[in-house]
């Protein structure tokens, strides 16, 4: 029952999802075509990271359907999910970064993921420290460092394995305005590469001084 | 997954949880030690029985009233008795001399006499030669008219067995106890590893880690950690023997051979807490 016209990579079809308490969101329709560059714009609690949860799996929809690359919740298994995951890019809102070990370390783990090799690993691990400018930082914990530069390991671990999808969740969240421009146009390089990129914001202000399609949400509705 | 992550892993968990790793792996080799000492000793009684039941032989003495002439005939009807594989005579100045030979006395000169009985000396058959098939045999012998008693160690082997036989007993008892003992210490040092981690092993699984490569350095520290406390054990047993070996001359001790099995049921009993910790607490 796959769709024949398929242009999208990922997909939610009037997706409902909700927590215990009732909060969460319904009739979510959002596709991302391959190569799109897409904000999700709501304020704080209208259901931005339940989305972005529900594209990387971590949520499950009750009623609809999401669909990611060949993954569809209707019809694949549970044991596929790792496959799909690791061709997509997530940016977390709290970052999620490794604590236990150095920025390389953090970056090094989703290729050992992949199953690189260590030259491999080593080499794509440095050129993308060194596209987001975070070389000199490589052995630092991720604890040692900034708010903004926590921010960019985050980055940096959501595309070194090069993903067709990035979901990034509030990026520019807590960063100065010079930062948060730096982080739209590393963004905006990635997706000049290729990948398609959701990212979700709260400030709508910000979002009308780049390029790409807006699509709003508020209160678990999403409007395009 | 590349073998360098892996140990590298390992060792990351092992600085987490390193005195838990440190008291598994000792505490499985004091329970393989305990368990190695009686198997070695089950297998050193049975040793010993086997090479006792071999050597056992029966020894018919005659009735002193016995005439020459009555014992070939007789002869012939123990070589009858089921069991019997050789039968050898001794007469009375046979016997003297292999006392004399023995004592280095002359016996002739204490006694006006000559006391020592005539026997015959019986070697069993191989399927006889347990316990109770010697103690068959003698009574058998001993039935036979002109035969005064008939002498066998089957005593001495009955002992043994028993000896073995409770050896084997509290073997199986600790290996139970082995076997809880140490897959509770493995799957309990999984669960300090894993500890507060529920976080970081959540956001693995968010970057595409399967399940199998979350595990596999758990399973593998299980394992390792058997097969250290294995190794060790056997090491302790071998200080244990060169102490023993000292003392018992002659004897050779036997079984250490088999220290393989130990290390493998140290590795095995590894595997399998690894797996329960991971169900468990992952
Ligand atoms: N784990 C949760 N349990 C219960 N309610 C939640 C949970 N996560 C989010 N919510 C609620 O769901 C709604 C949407 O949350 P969220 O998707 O995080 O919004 P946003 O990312 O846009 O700020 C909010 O009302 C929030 O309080
Ligand atoms: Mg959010």
């Amino acid at each position: 029952m796959k769709d024949e016209l398929n242009t999208s990579y990922a997909e939610l079809h009037k997706v409902r999802v909700t927590y215990a308490n009732g909060d969460g969101v319904e009739q979510a329709t959002l596709s991302i075509a391959p190569g799109e560059f897409v904000f999700l714009v709501g304020p704080s609690g209208a259901g931005k990271t339940t989305v972005l949860k529900t594209l990387y799996l971590e949520l499950r929809p009750s009623e609809g359907h999401v669909r990611v690359g060949s993954y569809h919740s209707l019809f694949s298994k549970t044991r596929d999910i790792p496959y799909v995951r690791r061709s997509i890019g997530i940016v977390f809102q709290d970052f999620r970064l490794f604590t236990d070990r150095d920025v390389f370390d953090n970056l090094a783990f989703v290729l050992e993921v992949l199953g690189k090799s260590r030259k491999e690993i080593k080499r794509r691990v440095l050129r993308v420290l060194a596209d987001v400018g975070l070389s000199h930082l490589a052995r630092k914990r991720p604890q040692e460092l900034s708010g903004g530069e926590q921010q960019r390991v985050a980055l940096a671990r959501a595309i070194v394995n090069e993903p067709r999808l990035l979901l990034a969740d509030e990026p520019t969240g807590n960063l100065d305005p010079e930062t948060a421009d730096y982080m739209m146009r590393l963004l905006q390089r990635i997706n000049e590469r290729g990948a398609s990129v959701l990212m979700a914001t709260h400030n709508y202000e910000m979002v009308k001084r780049y390029q790409g399609r807006v699509v709003f949400i508020r209160n678990g509705q999403i409007s395009g | 997954m590349r073998l360098s992550y892996l140990v590298k892993t390992c060792a990351m968990h092992f600085k987490r949880a390193w005195l838990s790793s440190l008291f598994s792996v000792f505490t499985i080799m004091f329970l393989l030690v305990l368990l190695g000492f009686f198997g070695l000793l089950w297998i050193n009684l049975q040793q010993l029985v086997h090479s006792l039941s071999s050597q056992v032989q029966i020894h018919a003495y005659l009735s002193d009233g016995l005439l020459e002439s009555q014992i070939e005939p007789l002869r012939s009807r123990l070589q009858q008795v089921a069991g019997v594989a050789r039968v050898t005579f001794i007469s009375k100045a046979d016997a003297a001399a292999a006392f004399q030979h023995e004592f280095g006395k002359e016996l002739f000169s204490l006694m006006d006499e000559n006391p020592l009985p005539a026997s015959f000396v019986v070697d069993v058959q191989e399927s006889y030669r347990t316990e109770t098939g010697i103690r068959g045999v003698a009574e058998r012998i001993q039935a036979e008219p002109g035969v005064e008693e008939a002498v066998s160690h089957y005593k001495t082997l009955r002992l043994l067995n028993r000896y073995a036989d409770a050896a084997s007993r509290i073997n199986l008892f600790l290996f139970l106890f082995v076997a809880a003992g140490s897959l509770l210490l493995v799957a309990n040092n999984i669960r300090l590893v894993i500890g507060s981690q529920k976080e970081r092993i959540d956001t693995m699984r968010l970057v595409g880690a399967t399940a199998s490569f979350i595990r596999a350095p758990l399973i593998v520290e299980g394992v390792v950690q058997g097969l250290l406390g294995g190794v060790l054990a056997l090491l302790v047993l071998h200080w244990i023997y060169s102490m023993i070996g000292g003392l018992l001359s002659g004897f050779q001790l036997q079984g250490m051979e088999k220290g393989g099995l130990l290390i493998a049921a140290g590795g095995v009993l590894g595997l399998l807490g690894g797996c329960i910790g991971i169900k468990r607490y992952l």
